[in-house]
């Protein structure tokens, strides 16, 4: 079952597998970007990551699919985290916002869904070019045309062009969705959750 | 919650699909559903759609190293693999040592304990000084004659005269030090820091005394030290563990603390933690770890509070850590031609 032990192979209860390897790179970034959501500490949320793809290696378990892996991790990470606040008042992030959302169970489904989306993005935005990849996330940022081209020293229609390649990949407009702007404090999980 | 928790995920990657033009008609139904549930979601979908949003997503992914913590999980995998094999060695071993141990012990001549011979020039009329010094951006560890350790900061200076000896042991103090003093009843082990003298037995302690600052700090991690000034003969306090004495230079007012010394005095491991700490002194300690020149152009900035631990990254690292975490610009410039010190501008966030 262990090809290698720093690569082992999961295998999931359908038949399908994925190499832990290969889990590890495309999960990373994203397990770290949510253990901030609730630690301040960059390294804190490295080492909490780590712990649990540690304990996730030990462990005998098997697991349907790859999702319900996942869930097992954000869990956890969730879990450890809201651990080391309590042992530590000082350290949680958002000292001004109450403890009780921090705790909550719409804070933690929320944080979940933007990183998944957030990780598939991030992944896309990655895979421009340097230019259209440097132009893009300055435009993100508000930078003008303008700014963007002295930022970068180039002309303005080089700008343009790599503009509009870059938002090849990422979404302009949210086409043809009609959107309805409610300012009700509710979580779109409020529903779900109870 | 398991339900949701998969919801969340499967939803999250759906998003993430239909906002990067990848998302099939299948996908595109079920998201559509999604939306139409509560007018929460779309006002949800039309948050992580923002370019701020977007922007911000993209920075914190940026701040974790992914190939330098494969690595360490690669070797922390390896070691563990390893020390499975070892533990039933180790037991064995173990024992082995004991009865090595308890042999020697008994087999030491009786005067092996005695502290080293003196080797101060006595017949000099001059004393003579013994220094260590660490340059900013280094740390040192000193073992004395007595055996005693000590963890030089960057940019500290510890002489003691010719005479330091099992007898005579008294230390004199420029900068941060931890010291771990070997127990000696009948001879005291003493620091001067500033004005400030510290008389230890056996303990370890974290001075902190720059003399370019306007305080020197005594933190006692373990056992007792006493404090006395070397100006006001009446001045004396007997420190507890777990206490951070803070002697205000300018007034001569000293405060007591409770701090965890030991995150107090992580800088000796190689670590620089803190926690909620202003920017003043964070600044104050970073200009001496990297050796680098901070400016602070808005003074709003020293508002700001910091928390973080800092272990082996670049100051690069830091100050992009420190403008994401403290929502102020950090400016590096780099002065290669003459040769001088990084130099870092903070400024407020427009």
């Amino acid at each position: 079952m262990i090809t290698d032990k720093t690569n082992k192979i999961i295998r999931f209860e359908d038949g399908s597998e994925i190499y832990l390897e290969d889990f590890f790179n495309s999960n990373y970034l994203k397990f770290n970007s949510f253990a901030f959501n609730y630690l301040a500490d960059k390294n804190e949320c490295e080492d909490i990551v780590q712990d649990v793809f540690m304990s996730f290696w030990e462990q005998k378990k098997t697991f349907p699919n790859l999702i319900s892996i996942k869930a097992y991790f954000y869990t956890s990470i969730r879990n450890m985290c809201l651990n080391s606040i309590k042992h530590d008042l000082v350290k949680q992030k958002y000292f001004q916002e109450s403890k009780y959302k921090i705790e909550s169970t719409e804070f933690f489904l929320e944080g979940i869904l933007r990183k998944e989306a957030n990780g598939i993005i991030y992944d896309a935005i990655n895979k421009l070019p340097l230019m259209e990849k440097k132009v893009l996330l300055l435009s993100l940022k508000e930078c003008s045309n303008e700014q963007i081209a002295n930022e970068l020293n180039i002309k303005i229609n080089t700008v343009k062009t790599h503009k509009s390649r870059a938002y090849q990949v990422l979404r302009k407009k949210l086409g043809n969705l009609i959107l309805t702007m409610i300012t009700l404090n509710k979580s779109f999980f409020y529903n779900s959750a109870n | 919650m398991k339900n949701n928790i998969q919801k969340s995920i499967i939803l999250g990657q759906l998003i993430g699909k239909y906002l990067t033009h990848s998302e099939s008609a299948k996908e595109k139904e079920v998201l559509d559903d999604w939306l139409n549930e509560i007018a929460e979601n779309k006002e949800l979908l039309h948050s992580i759609h923002s370019d701020k949003n977007l922007a911000q997503e993209y920075e914190t992914m940026g701040l974790f190293n992914k190939d330098q913590a494969l690595n360490r999980f690669k070797d922390r995998i390896l070691l563990k693999s390893k020390t499975r094999a070892l533990v039933r060695w180790k037991m064995a071993a173990s024992i082995l040592v004991l009865v090595g141990i308890s042999s020697v012990l008994y087999f030491m001549p009786p005067n092996f304990f005695k502290t080293p011979p003196d080797f101060s020039t006595q017949h000099e009329e001059t004393i003579r000084y013994t220094s260590f010094s660490t340059e900013n951006g280094q740390s040192a560890k000193v073992v004395l004659p007595d055996s005693s350790i000590v963890w030089l900061n960057s940019g500290t200076t510890l002489s003691y005269p010719g005479g330091f000896s099992g007898q005579n042991r008294k230390v004199i103090l420029s900068g941060q030090a931890f010291f771990q003093v070997t127990r000696h009843n009948n001879y005291p082990f003493l620091v001067h820091a500033n004005d400030l003298i510290v008389t230890v037995r056996g303990t370890k302690f974290d001075v902190y005394a720059y003399p370019e600052e306007d305080e020197t700090a005594i933190a006692l991690e373990s056992g007792k030290v006493e404090l006395t000034h070397q100006k006001i003969s009446s001045f004396s306090y007997a420190m507890n563990p777990g206490e951070k004495a803070t002697l205000d230079l300018t007034d001569n007012t000293m405060n007591i603390d409770l701090i965890d010394v030991a995150v107090y005095s992580s800088w000796k491991d190689g670590k620089l933690i803190f926690r909620n700490s202003t920017m003043g002194n964070v600044v104050e300690k970073l200009k001496r770890w990297y050796d680098v020149d901070i400016e602070i152009v808005d003074s709003e900035v020293y508002n700001s509070i910091f928390t973080g631990t800092i272990r082996n990254e670049s100051y690069e690292e830091i100050f992009r850590l420190i403008g994401i975490a403290c929502h102020v610009n950090c400016k590096i410039v780099h002065n290669y031609e003459q040769e001088a010190k990084p130099h870092i501008i903070i400024s407020k966030k427009q």
